[in-house]
């Protein structure tokens, strides 16, 4: 037999070291179990029997000299634990902090929602400030913001040339996209002023028919402001007056506008349009 | 070990009883401190205090029989003896240069004592000197009487790996006794021609 056809525990004595796999299984199972110190352990491992068999003696009396101090502690630990039960322990530390953890950010994202709804209603509903109803209109589809403007009460300058029809362009600094529920087929010119395309225009001078709805009356026919909103190039097209009149300056007609009064009905006021100049215009025409 | 009366023991001791306590700290504590004291050396008794306490704390919540309390026990512990060995990683303690004289070796040969008196202190200063998991599974299965199957639960590896690790040591122990013996002849009890330790 050579030394590679056993077990090592089968051949104690290849290598000549006394202690060489010794002892073997059986013999360290034993040993492990308590049963060393019995004879049935080898005479050889009879040390290591005793050694094993005195780390395992009965307690020492320095061993138990903390029982008091260790009773005294439970107790401690027990009264404790009644009297707070889900934070003394720390299972329970997490039952009592965890609930609480998770209702703030809970409530933080509650509130956070709840903002957004409110911003957005109000947002939809067209009721913010402007600068917050343009922001909302830039981020959704909420609804431009309405020119904050005060509403000319003040007719604007007199009427230039190519300017078709004189008044203030009331519904076009006005009007919002909801004016298009004018009647359809009155007041053409005022109605197209009046579309969506052109609602934030002030006077775009754009030979709309409405150049005179700036106070400065600086516009004229086909001059568009360089601040004003764009309007596409068909869009300017079909806004171009029909054809060009030559209005006659009244100096009387100045004067009234400054308070706009109503005047009397006439042929040209038919048409059912707030817009007390033109009348006054097509009048003078 | 309780045996029988250990279920009243421990139902009393979870309903807040000191004396049902302290018979289970009587019979658990010596155990637990000599598992300690291999796996941890100084600071054994502080962590046997630690371990008691969650023991104190925790002991309502658990259900079990006896094997299953020494298994949980020696659980605490071992996680306790992780711990330290990552505090005392973390802040390593280098000896100056003062202490030097100190810490010169004893004349006093752990081996030799043993030879000369095996008392339980020597005899796990012994048990000590093997590698880490090795002595542990031994205190574990000698000490606390635990079979392969509960430390292996405890230290996280198979029965086998277990069982290997423990022969590794108690040979590696009966080696170092064997050569202890033929330096010291005539101690432990054997004889050249019994073939003992003096061989």
């Amino acid at each position: 037999m050579t030394g590679f056809d056993g077990s090592p525990a089968e051949m104690p004595n290849v290598s000549g070291h006394a202690g060489w796999l010794s002892p073997d299984d059986a013999t360290a199972e034993l040993l492990l179990s308590g049963q060393g110190a019995d004879s049935v352990v080898p005479p050889r491992e009879r040390a290591l029997a005793l050694v094993l068999a005195a780390a395992a003696r009965p307690a020492t009396p320095r061993e138990l000299c903390g029982e008091q101090a260790a009773v005294t502690a439970f107790e401690l630990a027990v009264r404790r634990s009644r009297l707070r039960p889900s934070v003394w322990t720390r299972a329970g530390a997490w039952s009592v902090r965890r609930p609480r953890a998770r209702r703030v950010p809970a409530l933080i994202g509650g509130g956070v929602l709840a903002l957004a709804a409110l911003l957005g209603g109000t947002a939809a509903a067209d009721e913010l400030p402007a600068p917050l109803q343009m922001m909302a209109h830039h981020f959704f589809d909420a609804p431009a913001p309405a020119r904050a403007a005060p509403r000319p009460s003040v007719n604007p300058g007199p009427a230039t040339r190519g300017q078709r029809r004189a008044g203030p362009n009331i519904s076009a600094r006005t009007a919002r996209p909801d004016a298009k529920k004018s009647p359809k087929g009155k007041a053409k010119g005022y109605a197209k002023a009046a579309s969506p395309a052109s609602t934030p225009s002030s006077g775009n001078g754009q030979g709309n028919g409405n150049g005179n709805g700036s106070n400065s009356g600086r516009q004229g026919r086909g001059q568009a402001p360089r601040e004003g909103p764009h309007v596409p190039r068909e869009r300017q097209e079909t806004l171009r007056p029909l054809s060009p009149v030559k209005t006659t300056e009244v100096p009387s007609a100045r004067a009234p506008q400054a308070s706009a009064p109503p005047g009397p009905p006439s042929r040209s006021q038919a048409r059912p349009s707030a817009r007390p100049g033109t009348g006054r215009a097509r009048l003078r025409r | 070990v309780l045996g029988e009366g250990f279920p009243k023991v421990l139902a009393a001791a979870a309903d807040g009883d000191g004396a049902a306590f302290a018979i289970l700290w009587r019979d658990s504590h010596p155990p637990l401190l000599r598992y300690l004291w291999v796996a941890a050396g100084d600071g054994a008794e502080d962590l046997a205090s630690d371990v008691w306490l969650d023991v104190a704390r925790r002991l309502s919540k658990f259900k079990g029989g006896e094997p299953e309390f020494r298994g949980w026990l020696f659980t605490l512990a071992r996680r306790k003896v992780i711990d330290k060995r990552r505090r005392d990683a973390r802040r390593p303690e280098s000896p100056t240069g003062d202490t030097e004289p100190l810490d010169r070796p004893s004349s006093d040969d752990t081996f030799a004592a043993v030879a000369e008196d095996i008392s339980t202190t020597e005899a796990l200063k012994l048990i000590a000197t093997l590698p880490r998991d090795q002595a542990e599974i031994i205190v574990l299965r000698v000490v606390a009487g635990m079979e392969a199957k509960e430390v292996a639960r405890i230290v996280g590896k198979t029965p086998g790996a277990v069982r290997v690790a423990a022969y590794r040591g108690l040979r590696t122990l009966s080696a170092r006794l064997t050569d202890t013996g033929s330096r010291a002849p005539g101690h432990l009890g054997g004889s050249p021609d019994q073939g003992g330790v003096t061989r």
